[in-house]
């Protein structure tokens, strides 16, 4: 990772080749006459999709070999192996530790070529003005690279990440088994901790992501109260999980889930009613016939943001046409595609013209869907008639309660987490 | 088929036998799958235990996992991770172990959850060392060698300057190097995570001292103050680098490893928890089976049984019984009962054909005896006929000879004299012949019965000879009787008028078919017992002899060895027949042997049991007659001729005293108002019979013992017994000869 100097100059380069670098950009059918380039991409379940694959290594003549695993794992190789890979995929709470590992480079704006579409929520870090900034690291804090090599929110021409899919989590619910309430007034996160679902509730195992879940469950419960919750201190830790750990021996957890599959698993299994869930497993729930539902708790959403990160090691050929693939996820395609999932993207604009009408309702402006909606999977994943629980996407954004974020105390909430997995 | 089956006995039987041995082999069959799923039950209960038992020891060996896992993450023993590899492979190995040992689906879906897991783990251990390397590197190594960097580089500043204000502010930022490099192994190494802010401070402030010591000092302390910079920075990068690696390592394992090491444990759990159900269901099968197999054992016992029953139900039922009511079928038959019905026949099988041929041979018997009783009826219609005939016959046959016998008793011209002598032979002739049919007649009808009256043989002998001497000596031929002198001392019994009647018909035929020679009576004896004597008797010629194909024929009746015969020597043929019939009612059957212009022998072997009683005299035996003319005589006689021809006789005798009855009931009304000495009564009259009438007389007192003699055609035995039967003292037979008549009313 170049230090400051070694940045500046960077940059003053890039400037010179930038005009060749648009030439490149806007002539990718250049690669497909020389040997096809092999771009790995290192990323979780809920990007790396077989059909997005498909279908950009057919628009973009380029050899795409996905490599996908659980979050923690995934950002456990990335960053200790930035040469096993060339993109990265993950969530902004993975930024800080690639960055300061070095194990990612600077991306510019300039090569990105529908940089100036991507909304507002990225780049300030409320959807709208009106919207409540959310507790943590909300992806404009991470987003630009500083003259001082750190990452922070006044703009640059380089950034971290290319802003593509984000979303909000909260938790799902089987409704066979725990009745629907009220989206933003009585349901809760408070009830993951409800002794009536004990022993049916999961959990993520990645530690800056269902300690959210456990802590906003805490606090809706009662039964703490969290300075900054995106940022909390080592006796808020302690009281935290001697309050999980307490409910673990009490058996109120089935299991800690990895993978978004597992996920799945554990809802159709009927191994759990209620657990953290992310929206493409809610979908796949639902099309498999458990009714799944997505709370949209009053407390206010998790809400993460997707990244795309360039790894330091890529160079050349791949780094070009690692920029084509980046490129390609905000043309339109990719954007409806993962829309049919209940994920954002950060220029839904372009999306739009490729969704049905019905599709646009239900999924980003939280109308009514006139007909049955059928997920990526072929099955259907949402009845005529339904609304989107939370609503639109800019009520959803509008309603974050914490962004997923590496917390100070990470190392001991660490600690603490491997107690309450062996407890 | 279904008529193929009707059609056999042994195929009803072989079908049956056959279902039951289906249902035997069904039964075997089930049995022995139940017996192996029983069986196969066990085993898969011996397996799973097995199962259980190795996952327990992979359940063991991974708490053992992770707790080396963490003894490592503290000194990264490289032989607590060579334990580690071992113990991640036994653990591979005993869950492939069990992976193969098991079948059951859910079992093993679980199973690879497992081995996914196990192998990620693995997987994970490889990171492990790499991570811990960098980590250590990091911390243990590089972190330590920027600092010593900087330790070194604060006392040369030190060394160079002498500025108390340069010193005291170096020392402060000395100091919080010193704190910066404490706070972070008291961070890494002591697990105090507060103090990651102090060094992190410890780093700001020390950014800002030194730059401003930088900016203050003179030339020669300022690069040691830039330098100092630059390793603030090195050491806030690697600082930043450290903690990351530390986030790693400590990830990997307390994250993801530990993560995955749990939902191992659940796995296992989740296994234990199938592999009990499993069991469960097991040995519920088990004992389904068990209990399935015992029901099915009584059962197919209980139907073994049922069928068993049947088959022998459906053979008594089937087959002996309607053997058996054959078999009293054929055992009336045998008795000559022929009522039994026959039933069973119109079944298909074996005992149908035998019901069938019973049948058939009821049906023939029936109709034999159908057949029998017409014949009895045609030879009693035939008999009535004889008798009719001859009684039709001889009547006026009597009337014709009768007549001619008186005629030949009166004044005749000797012209007249010799018509009456031809009528009257003419008339003797015509009478053997209708004897001689008569005879026959009788004969073929088995209406002969042979008498056994005892006498003597050598009368017989005698008789013969006066017989033929003179008919012989008028041929010119001679003619000897050669018998044994012992014949001349016994009785013997038997039918002697008939024996006669053949002796005569053979001799004369050797005497009308012999034109020169001699013939030859030959009695020999066979045998003498003073029981019975055996008797050869030969009848010898040296006439023309007969041809062989002729000597066949000749028994037969109305033919005579060729019709050249008939024209040259008359006859009516029936002769020999009569003979032969006659001697083989009497055992002793003729024999013929003859040649062409040699002669003729006919013989025969005569058994005839000695009489031990008086012999019977010979009707022929000259009796002096005496009669009384005064004796009144009733005629009973319908027939005018009969009548004229019968008084004329009586007058002839003597007679005065006659009166005619022309029937019956006049006969029995005139002995009423007469009385009579002598009644002959025929036999055959209209409005009362002759049998009606004698038993009617023989009601009056003084008509008890009355003579009364049966005047008839009828020759017949039972005729004569119903002559007797009904009050008669003798019979005459028609027509009526003088002599005979002459010695009835003695």
């Amino acid at each position: 990772m170049p230090t400051n100097q070694s940045r500046r100059k960077f940059i003053k380069n890039v400037a010179a080749t930038s005009t060749s670098a648009a030439l490149i950009l806007n002539a990718p059918y250049v690669f497909s006459r020389s040997k096809p380039v092999t771009l790995r991409v290192l990323g979780t379940h809920v990007t790396l999709q077989e059909e997005l694959r498909q279908q950009a290594m057919r628009e973009l003549g380029i050899n795409l070999e996905f490599t996908a695993m659980g979050s923690a794992a995934v950002l456990q190789k990335a960053a200790a192996a930035p040469h096993s890979f060339d993109l990265y995929e993950q969530w902004s709470d993975s930024i800080n530790v690639l960055w300061h590992a070095g194990s990612i480079q600077p991306i510019e704006i300039e090569r990105l070529k529908y940089w100036n579409e991507i909304n507002p929520l990225t780049k300030t870090g409320k959807i709208v003005p009106s919207a409540k900034y959310g507790a943590g690291d909300s992806p404009n804090k991470l987003l630009y690279v500083q003259q001082d090599g750190s990452l922070g929110k006044a703009a640059s021409s380089k950034v971290s990440f290319m802003p593509y899919v984000h979303n909000v989590d909260s938790f799902g619910y089987n409704t066979n088994f725990i009745k629907p309430e009220e989206a933003y007034k009585t349901e809760s996160w408070g009830w993951l901790l409800d002794d009536a679902n004990r022993g049916r509730v999961a959990l993520v195992n990645a530690p800056t992501i269902g300690i959210f879940d456990a802590a906003l469950a805490a606090q809706a419960k009662g039964l703490m109260k969290f300075g900054d919750i995106a940022n909390m201190t080592i006796d808020e830790i302690d009281t935290l999980f001697s309050i999980l750990l307490e409910k673990k021996r009490n058996g109120q957890f089935a299991g800690f889930w990895t993978s978004v599959p597992q996920s799945v698993e554990f809802m159709t299994n009927k191994r759990v009613h209620i657990q953290s869930m992310f929206s493409p497993a809610v979908s796949a729930c639902r099309g498999q016939g458990v009714p799944v539902r997505y709370a949209s708790p009053k407390e206010g959403y998790r809400a993460w943001h997707g990244v795309m990160c360039l790894s330091a090691m890529t160079n050349g050929h791949v780094k070009d046409a690692a920029y084509d693939y980046m490129n390609w996820w905000l043309s339109g395609y990719p954007g409806a595609f993962i829309a049919r999932q209940g994920y954002y993207i950060s220029n839904p604009e372009r999306s739009r013209s490729l969704m049905h009408r019905n599709e646009w309702d239900y999924w980003y402006d939280g109308k009514q869907s006139n007909t049955q909606l059928k997920g990526t999977d072929g099955r259907v994943s949402v009845e005529a008639g339904e609304i989107r629980d939370g609503g639109s996407y800019v009520k959803r954004f509008s309603n974050i309660a914490v962004w997923n974020t590496v917390m100070d105390n990470y190392d001991y909430s660490l600690d603490r987490w491997f107690e309450l997995l062996n407890a | 088929m279904i008529v193929k089956l009707q059609n056999t006995i042994a195929l009803k039987i072989g079908v049956l036998l056959f279902l039951i041995i289906l249902t035997l082999l069904a039964n075997y069959r089930v049995l022995t799958n139940k017996i192996s799923a029983v069986q196969y039950s066990v085993e898969r209960i011996l397996q799973i235990s097995n199962n259980s038992i190795i996952v327990l020891e992979i359940n063991k060996d991974i708490v053992e996992l992770q707790r080396d896992v963490t003894v490592f993450g503290q000194g990264g023993s490289t032989t607590i991770f060579a334990k580690m590899m071992t113990t991640h492979d036994s653990i591979k190995s005993r869950l492939e172990e069990v992976r193969r040992q098991t079948e059951n689906d859910e079992l093993l879906n679980t199973i690879q959850n497992m081995k996914s897991l196990v192998v990620r783990y693995g997987e994970n251990l490889g990171v492990l060392v790499q991570l811990y390397q960098t980590k250590s590197n990091y911390i243990d190594i590089e972190l330590p060698e920027v600092f010593q960097q900087g330790v070194k580089a604060f006392n040369q500043i030190a060394k160079v300057n002498n500025n108390q204000k340069l010193l005291f502010e170096a020392l402060v930022a000395h100091n919080l190097w010193l704190q910066m490099e404490r706070s972070s192994t008291l961070f890494f190494n002591k697990k105090q995570f507060k103090q990651r802010s102090v060094v992190n401070q410890s780093i700001s402030q020390l950014n800002q001292k030194l730059t401003e010591l930088a900016q203050t000092s003179e030339a020669n302390s300022e690069v040691h103050f830039a330098s100092l910079l630059a390793l603030t920075n090195r050491y806030q990068t690697l600082f930043a680098k450290s903690v990351q690696a530390n986030r790693n390592f400590l990830g990997l394992i307390n994250v993801v490893m530990a993560g995955d090491a749990v939902e191992f444990t659940n796995q296992a759990k989740l296994l234990k928890t199938q592999s009990l159900g499993l069991l469960s269901a097991i040995k519920k099968s088990g004992a389904e089976a068990v209990e399935i197999t015992e029901v099915i054992i009584k059962a197919s016992i209980a139907v073994g049984l049922i069928l068993f029953l049947g088959f022998a139900l459906f053979f008594q039922l089937h087959i002996t019984a309607a053997i058996k009511r054959l078999t009293y079928a054929f055992k009336s038959f045998l008795t000559g009962d022929f009522s039994p019905k026959i039933s069973d026949t119109e079944r298909k099988d074996e005992i149908g054909l035998l019901a069938k041929a019973a049948s058939e041979f009821k049906k023939m018997n029936q109709d034999l005896l159908k057949a029998k009783r017409e014949a009895e009826k045609t030879s009693k219609i035939k008999t009535e006929f004889l008798a009719n005939m001859s009684h039709e016959i001889r009547t006026p046959m009597n009337g014709i000879l009768g007549m001619v016998n008186l005629l030949g008793k009166t004044t005749l011209s000797p012209q007249q004299g010799e018509m009456v002598g031809v009528i009257e032979s003419s008339g003797q002739g015509l009478m053997v012949v209708l004897n001689d049919i008569l005879d026959i007649s009788k004969i073929e009808s088995g209406k002969v019965l042979l008498e056994q009256k005892p006498f003597k043989f050598n009368d017989v002998i005698v008789e013969l000879r006066h017989m033929f001497e003179p008919l012989v000596a008028e041929k010119n031929i001679e003619f000897h009787i050669t018998s044994v002198p012992e014949l001349a001392l016994i009785n013997v019994v038997g039918d002697v008028t008939r024996l006669k009647q053949v002796l005569i018909n053979l001799l004369s035929n050797a005497v009308k078919f012999t034109e020169h020679g001699t013939v030859t009576l030959r009695i020999a004896v066979d045998n003498l017992t003073d029981k019975n004597v055996s008797l050869n008797i030969a009848v010898v010629d040296t006439g023309i002899g007969i041809e062989h194909k002729v000597i066949k024929k000749l028994f037969d009746a109305f033919s005579q060895g060729d019709t050249s015969i008939t024209r040259r020597f008359g006859g009516t043929g029936l002769g020999l027949t009569i003979s032969n019939r006659l001697l083989t009612l009497m055992g002793a059957p003729l024999k013929v042997e003859s040649m062409i212009g040699k002669g003729s022998k006919f013989s025969f072997s005569l058994l005839l049991p000695i009489s031990t009683g008086q012999t019977h005299k010979l009707e022929n035996e000259n009796k002096k007659i005496v009669i009384d003319p005064a004796k009144r005589i009733l005629i009973v006689e319908d027939n005018k001729i009969n009548q004229t021809v019968l008084n004329a006789m009586l007058k002839g005798f003597g007679f005065k005293d006659i009166k005619i009855a022309d029937n019956g009931a006049i006969a029995v009304q005139l002995c009423h108002e007469f009385e009579f000495d002598i009644i002959l009564m025929d036999m055959q009259m209209p409005i009362m019979d002759g049998l009606t009438a004698t038993r009617e007389i023989r009601k009056l007192i003084n008509y008890k013992s009355k003579k009364i003699v049966a005047l008839t055609a009828n020759v017949l035995v039972e005729d004569q017994q119903s002559c007797f039967d009904a009050g008669m003292d003798e019979f005459l037979a028609k027509p009526i000869e003088p002599e005979k008549l002459k010695q009835a009313l003695i």
